[in-house]
């Protein structure tokens, strides 16, 4: 990589690294895990960055090296696809009225399998279209739709959001609300 | 827009903003990427490339040379860009100060690595100096045509397999780090075959810039131009952990490719190449625990790819 090179991909970094490690951590549960994530997928894009002609599309790029990177770990770890007991890390408590419905709303989250996550996150979180979430996933449009509603699904039947704690139980009308 | 969509959105940006940033994130990604590229040799060397070498007699669909400006009387041909193509966002390297000839920067006696992470699998005597040093200068050759400068370098090859054919073919499979052109393929990983009687050629010629668990498949082709034989021998160099390589013929069901793998992850064994349009075979690569559900690999003989698929 030359000097040039270099400086605009230092740019880039300067500029996307806070919005990718916030993805990053979204999509792992754990602001360590995304931080590893973003920095493996930031060395592979540094490795391509001269095969890269398309600057603004760079950010789809990163996304779904991230995206692969995680299901990749996973399948290297051998974990199997079911919800974890153990709920990620938890950041600090807001005080907020409804900072346990949120709180519960991530450990849900977190129970979701890889591919179910990363769709809800790319399409709740960075706003993609059900097109761009599509290419940034490798799959089709269908398969997005599908993929988000069946983690929706997941969440409304997930039992800390149906239990008897008024604080924690998602709202009837989110019980039953359809996507 | 239902309510849970709300919340959703709602509970993940509050926690996205509770992520504190990195003072200096670049260094650690430069670093980390001088980590990557130094694994990917190794992962290569110990198998981290799956490679598949299928040695047939002059499949009609690969024609041209390697040796580009000197084709050899009697052997098969590959056009360079069947197997190593720029990535989508590339195009060929036009760098004026790139030259277009390749270079060599060594022409002594093979040394053999220092630090060997990978066991050679196959006939040593295959691998010997000339055969080694001819392949490196026909790989250098092929990524010049594309990539002026760019070459393969004798400390930066890592032959992995080599055999003769029943039909007295050498083949040599071997991985190697590219220098001299930013923009060709870090990694290639190639296939050279020497038929009786005729020069040695370089049959398949793959990009396999990824970490460790990216496949790549070659499909070489050896023999008598106009045979009409579509014979020959695949050879597949699977990744560490390999426990089993599969392979479906058109028509048929998956059955084990080979007897006994060599070296745990390598299997050879003959196959009949399909004419043009037709079903080609496929082969499958199972981890030790033979996992059909996760395949470490599972495609059509002949086609490059990436895994994974980024």
């Amino acid at each position: 990589m030359n000097t040039r090179s270099r400086d605009e991909f230092r740019d880039y970094v300067a500029a996307r690294y806070p919005s990718l490690l916030r993805t990053g951590y979204l999509l792992t549960g754990s602001r360590a895990d995304g931080e590893d994530l973003v920095q493996a997928a930031l060395a592979k894009t540094y490795l391509a960055w001269d095969r890269i002609r398309e600057r603004e599309a760079v950010d789809a790029y990163v996304r779904r090296i991230m995206v692969n990177t995680r299901t990749s770990w996973w399948r290297r770890r051998r974990l199997d696809e079911v919800a974890t007991a153990d709920p990620p890390e938890r950041a600090g408590r807001d005080e907020a009225a409804d900072a346990d419905l949120h709180d519960a709303l991530w450990t849900a989250l977190a129970r979701l399998p890889k591919r179910q996550r990363a769709a809800v996150v790319l399409r709740y979180y960075e706003d993609l279209s059900e097109a761009e979430t599509a290419e940034v996933l490798g799959v089709s449009v269908g398969t997005v739709k599908s993929t988000v509603s069946r983690a929706l699904v997941k969440l409304r039947d997930d039992a800390d959001l149906r239990d008897d704690d008024p604080r924690t139980a998602l709202p009837s009308d989110l019980l039953g609300a359809t996507p | 827009m239902t309510p849970i969509d709300d919340e959703l959105r709602t509970t993940l940006r509050d926690r996205a903003t509770q992520v504190p940033t990195s003072p200096d994130p670049l260094a650690g990604i430069e670093r980390r990427a001088r980590g990557i590229r130094r694994h990917r040799l190794a992962a290569a060397a110990t198998g981290g490339v799956l490679a598949l070498a299928a040695i047939a007699v002059a499949v009609p669909t690969i024609s041209g040379s390697l040796d580009a400006d000197k084709p050899a009387p009697g052997s098969f041909a590959v056009q360079p860009t069947d197997t190593v193509a720029p990535r989508d966002t590339a195009s060929p390297a036009t760098s004026p100060n790139a030259s277009a000839s390749p270079t060599w920067t060594s022409t002594a006696p093979p040394q053999v690595p220092t630090v060997e992470t990978w066991t050679y699998a196959g006939m040593n005597t295959i691998a010997d100096g000339a055969n080694r040093i001819d392949m490196l200068q026909k790989m250098s050759q092929a990524l010049a045509a594309h990539w002026p400068g760019a070459q393969v370098t004798l400390e930066k090859l890592r032959p992995l397999y080599g055999v003769i054919s029943s039909s007295d073919q050498l083949i040599l499979v071997a991985a190697g780090e590219v220098t001299g052109n930013p923009q060709a393929p870090a990694m290639v990983a190639a296939a050279w075959v020497k038929s009786p009687n005729a020069p040695a050629t370089l049959v398949g010629l793959h990009d396999i810039d990824a970490e460790a668990g990216q496949v790549s498949v070659f499909v070489p082709a050896a023999g008598q131009p106009g045979s009409g034989s579509r014979d020959g021998t695949a050879i597949v160099v699977g990744r560490a952990g390999t426990g089993e390589i599969d392979l479906k013929t058109p028509g048929g069901s998956w059955r084990p490719a080979a007897r006994d793998l060599v070296d745990g992850r390598i299997a050879a064994f003959p196959v009949t190449m399909p004419a043009a349009g037709q079903v080609v075979p496929q082969i499958r690569v199972l981890d030790g625990d033979g996992n059909l559900g996760t395949p470490l690999y599972e495609g059509p003989i002949g086609r490059g790819v990436t895994f994974p698929d980024i």
